[in-house]
């Protein structure tokens, strides 16, 4: 029995170390557990509802702003990252879908999730927004203000010249040279002054909530 | 056998179950497998069933390519929570509420936040009384 039970921790050791391919059947069988998941619990399924309704009526709000991008089709979301150090999320698409690492993961078109930071053959790594290495400049409100977005569990905007016009709830839009322009990423919370300092911070919101999402669209 | 077979049947389903949205509790994930691992080690003293029970809930977590840091740091905190909580000198369940902090510190020494760690210590430990509930509700 004993050795049964090391030829099992063999197994799964080498499993553990090269069975990258196989990553893409379990994320399918995550993605059917949720389905489950949201059959067994039918309020979950009205919560996820709304969410949805929220998103878009983000995303309408983007499209008003006059930010229309061409997008590609839709691919489902498979999993999310189980530690709390990291925020990615897996995508049912990978090098089938001609995706590659850098590509710009969005929600309908308009609402900022991600990139892509790695592409398996049937499945893709998403590194969100919610992360706490994301880093990237972005532009606040109508009249384009730069600062740089600090992603994480409380994330902040840093950079703001001080003189600048930044009042809760204008929009904030992807300002950075390896994105496409002008997607919407979330609205200011608050704003801090920094006393002494040529700029202040802005505590954010994301548009998008990483427990709802479900369907998103990936840049080529 | 049986009962160890039934113990990696519910750490396969809880360690899928960590990887889906639905283990979001605002926006962090308790870690139920670790928990679970921990918790676990409890019934069983033999280290080769710990080792497979460890190793079962990485392979299922892995989810990029090659060798990645957060299942190294995810089979680190497991041996730590369990040494922790096998030699203290202390009550099991001290022992194991200590056991259960450490690994969550060690799941988190990479990006440290005191509010990530603090909520997610929150939710290990009351995984743990959950786990300790329906095990005492067991028929033995």
């Amino acid at each position: 029995m004993r050795y049964l039970y090391i030829c099992l921790i063999v197994v799964i050791a080498l499993s553990l170390m090269f069975y990258d391919d196989l990553n893409t059947v379990k994320f399918s069988g995550v993605y059917s557990i949720s389905n489950i998941f949201k059959n067994v619990f039918p309020g979950e399924d009205l919560r996820e509802r709304v969410t949805v309704l929220q998103t878009e009526n983000e995303s309408l709000r983007a499209e008003i702003i006059g930010f229309k991008i061409n997008h590609e089709g839709e691919v489902k979301v498979y999993s999310s990252y189980p530690f709390n150090n990291k925020k990615d999320v897996s995508i049912s698409g990978g090098l089938n879908l001609g995706f590659k690492k850098g590509d710009a993961v969005t929600v309908n078109s308009k609402i900022l999730v991600g990139q892509i930071s790695e592409v398996l053959s049937n499945s893709s790594i998403v590194k969100t927004v919610y992360d706490p290495d994301w880093e990237i400049a972005v532009r606040i409100g109508e009249k384009e203000i730069d600062g740089l977005l600090k992603g994480g569990l409380s994330p902040v905007i840093d950079f703001i010249k001080s003189d600048a016009e930044v009042v809760a709830g204008d929009i904030i839009l992807t300002a950075s040279p390896d994105l496409p322009y002008g997607l919407e990423i979330g609205k200011i919370k608050s704003v801090k002054d920094n006393p002494g300092s040529p700029f202040k911070t802005a505590e954010i919101e994301f548009a998008i909530s990483l427990n709802s999402l479900r369907d998103v669209s990936v840049y080529r | 056998m049986f009962l160890f077979t039934a113990s990696l049947f519910i750490l396969f389903l809880v360690s899928l179950f960590q990887l889906t949205n639905y283990a979001f509790v605002g926006p962090i994930k308790p870690d139920l497998a670790l928990v679970l691992v921990i918790f676990l080690s409890f019934i069983y003293k033999d280290w080769i069933k710990r080792l497979i029970l460890i190793l079962l809930a990485a392979v299922i977590f892995k989810f990029g390519v090659g060798l990645e840091l957060g299942n190294g740091l995810f089979i680190v905190s497991s041996l730590m929570g369990i040494i922790t909580a096998e030699k203290l000198p202390g009550s099991p369940a001290l022992n194991f509420i200590t056991g259960v902090s450490i690994a969550t510190l060690v799941m988190n020494i990479t990006s440290f936040h005191v509010t990530t760690f603090l909520l997610e210590l929150t939710y290990n430990l009351s995984t743990l009384l959950v786990y300790y509930l329906i095990y005492k509700l067991w028929p033995k």
